[in-house]
């Protein structure tokens, strides 16, 4: 292999890019305000009717249980980093703009999680309570009302989206990391007031709080895994222009996550409130894993045949090989077994890493030979060289 | 936008998800709701009725009519149904009487200062007045303090018990058993009931399974 790598791309490798990137969305750009579009402006309707709503339960919260709060709020903050920090690792090439994901964590946290979901959680089970007797509410109830409710509720992010950035909501892997990201901001807010709720139901005695804390934070493999299967089902029902609808698929996905969460919150019902039956948390939350595994290597696959598809035209120039393109577009085990079948690991690490940044730049660059592209190109060559 | 894909100067496509948003969020928040507000709760209290507060340890006796909004009746089997921390209501047409049961290691005169502290309901008083503490009983002789903060409007009966639980087997303290009882109603009202109300409070009993309980 060459280390020379600073060659042009032809008109007809340009413009093979170009049908990638019209095709995959990539590099769409993301604009919040847009006057002419209608979920825009229900977008700004809703954050205005039920954002305030959730700030002002939560500042008043902080006001009454400030340890509780704080301690929740600093705690879950870390977890909201570290899991999506795992969502843009799964999201290798970058194909959702920042400002996307920040849209659909903060209207879930914001929006969804007190200005729908609970007050449609509470009525409902009010409603359960009245026609079905205080028994059916201590043990069903929760198990009847969250799984849809809170699971349509936690779609929304992606509806929005698609409305918002169709560009950028081109696919059903799109679907799954902004559900994730949905249900992980669900997550974090239901936990800060499951926390508070803990210290708030033994008198503002922050430990028991704490204690919940603990317990939360154990469970949680839930929401976001739910929620990312929900949103891949929801680009699949409704079909986005590169990924056909597939109905049966899509229903089959929303109604698993409706399944399992209501295994999840009618454990205690289901074994008469057994005591061993908190071990069950740990299978269900292999099958969540298992589930929000599988759906994401499912739709991984148009990604990676995208990623395939720009840096074709790289093999082509000498910029890599084709076993280098197949190992960077490829999965983890894929990857590995590549560098491991190369005499100089870490080098082969490095290359891998620059043609994940020459494909950023290439879409960046909008499928033409910038200065950045180049420099990426270059980068390659000077890694394999070291 | 394309001019073909324009309506009324909108994005066509931009259309459903913003319908389907605004309708998920108008059942969500607003018909649920409404739907719930008129379906009336009917669980009349009959003779014999006893309410569950908390592992069949805990429990109070309303009187007979009384609704039951919120809360178990203790029943043989049911026992272990209700734990710590648990919260129940019950009502007349008039007044309400919930009570909130937490574990708490302080005196009864602690939990009474942190309900008047924390308590969101007691914000909604206008022009509360509190009035002086006084001491109550429960029928089997737990100790209590009561509160009686008077509104405009409305005025609030808060009594505060609070049980010491038996050591485990293994030797090891248990936190204390707080119960915060809130009466609330116009103030003829309450006063009206007082009876009912009296004797509300004084059936709250904790009597342990495990030997060895303190009151």
């Amino acid at each position: 292999m060459s280390t020379t790598t600073a060659s042009a791309s032809t008109d007809s490798a340009v413009l093979a890019r170009q049908a990638v990137l019209d095709d995959s969305g990539w590099g769409a750009k993301f604009h919040l305000v847009q006057p002419r579009n209608v979920t825009f402006w229900v977008t700004v309707f809703l954050f205005f009717t039920c954002a305030g709503y959730t700030i002002k339960g939560l500042s008043s919260a902080g006001k009454t249980y400030p340890e509780s709060v704080g301690l929740a709020a600093a705690w879950f903050t870390i977890f909201a980093f570290v899991f999506l920090w795992v969502f843009h690792r799964l999201d290798r090439f970058s194909s959702i703009p920042a400002r996307a994901k920040t849209l659909a964590f903060l209207f879930a946290g914001l929006v969804t999680t007190f200005g729908m979901a609970a007050l449609n959680n509470d009525a409902f089970r009010a409603i359960l309570h009245k026609t079905q007797g205080t028994k059916f509410l201590l043990e069903w109830s929760a198990g009847v009302t969250a799984p849809w409710s809170e699971e349509i509720a936690k779609a929304l992010p992606v509806v929005l989206l698609i409305g918002l950035a169709p560009r950028v909501m081109r696919s059903a892997f799109s679907g799954l990391i902004i559900g994730a990201i949905s249900g992980l901001s669900f997550q974090v807010f239901e936990n800060v007031a499951y926390v508070y709720g803990g210290a708030a139901a033994n008198f503002g005695e922050a430990k028991y709080g704490t204690s919940i804390l603990f317990l939360r934070t154990a469970l949680s493999t839930g929401h976001w895994a739910w929620s990312g299967v929900v949103g891949a089902g929801v680009v699949y029902l409704v079909g986005r222009p590169s990924e056909p609808p597939q109905r049966v698929l899509g229903v089959a996905l929303i109604l698993s996550s409706m399944l399992f969460h209501f295994l999840w919150d009618s454990v205690s019902a289901i074994t008469g409130g057994a005591t061993w039956a908190i071990g069950l948390y740990l299978p269900f939350s292999i099958i969540n894993l298992v589930v929000f595994v599988w759906v994401y290597r499912r739709t991984v696959v148009r990604e990676r045949d995208w990623a395939r598809g720009l840096l074709a035209p790289e093999v082509g120039l000498g910029v890599i090989s084709t076993d280098e393109l197949e190992a960077a577009v490829g999965g983890r085990k894929v990857r590995k077994s590549f560098v491991k079948s190369q005499p100089h690991h870490r080098r082969t690490k490095h290359v891998l890493e620059g043609v994940v940044d020459l494909v950023e730049g290439i879409v960046d660059a909008d499928g033409i030979d910038t200065d950045e592209v180049v420099h990426a190109r270059q980068e390659i060559g000077r890694l394999r060289s070291k | 936008v394309p001019v073909d894909e324009r309506v009324g100067g909108f994005d066509r496509r931009s259309i459903w998800p913003g319908v389907v948003l605004l309708v998920v969020w108008a059942i969500w928040a607003h018909l649920m709701p409404w739907i719930n507000s008129q379906v009336a709760l009917h669980d009349p209290i009959v003779a014999g009725d006893v309410i569950n507060l908390g592992n069949g340890e805990l429990s109070f006796v309303p009187p007979v009519g009384w609704n039951l909004d919120s809360g178990l009746r203790l029943t043989p089997g049911s026992e272990q149904k209700v734990a710590v921390p648990s919260s129940t209501a019950v009502s007349s047409e008039l007044v309400s009487y919930s009570v909130a049961v937490g574990f708490w290691d302080g005196t009864t005169d602690g939990l009474l200062d942190r309900m008047l502290k924390i308590n969101d309901s007691l914000k909604n008083l206008v022009a509360k007045d509190e009035q002086g503490r006084t001491s109550v009983a429960s029928a089997d002789g737990a100790p209590g303090r009561a509160v009686y903060v008077r509104g405009a409007d409305e005025s609030v009966l808060i009594v505060a018990f609070v049980f010491a639980q038996p050591d485990t087997a293994g030797g090891s303290k248990q936190p204390g058993i707080g119960v915060e009882i809130e009466v609330r109603g116009q103030t003829t009202d309450l006063q009206d009931q007082i009876r009912d109300i009296a004797t509300m409070i004084a059936t709250t009993t904790y009597q342990p399974s495990t030997k060895g309980a303190s009151a």
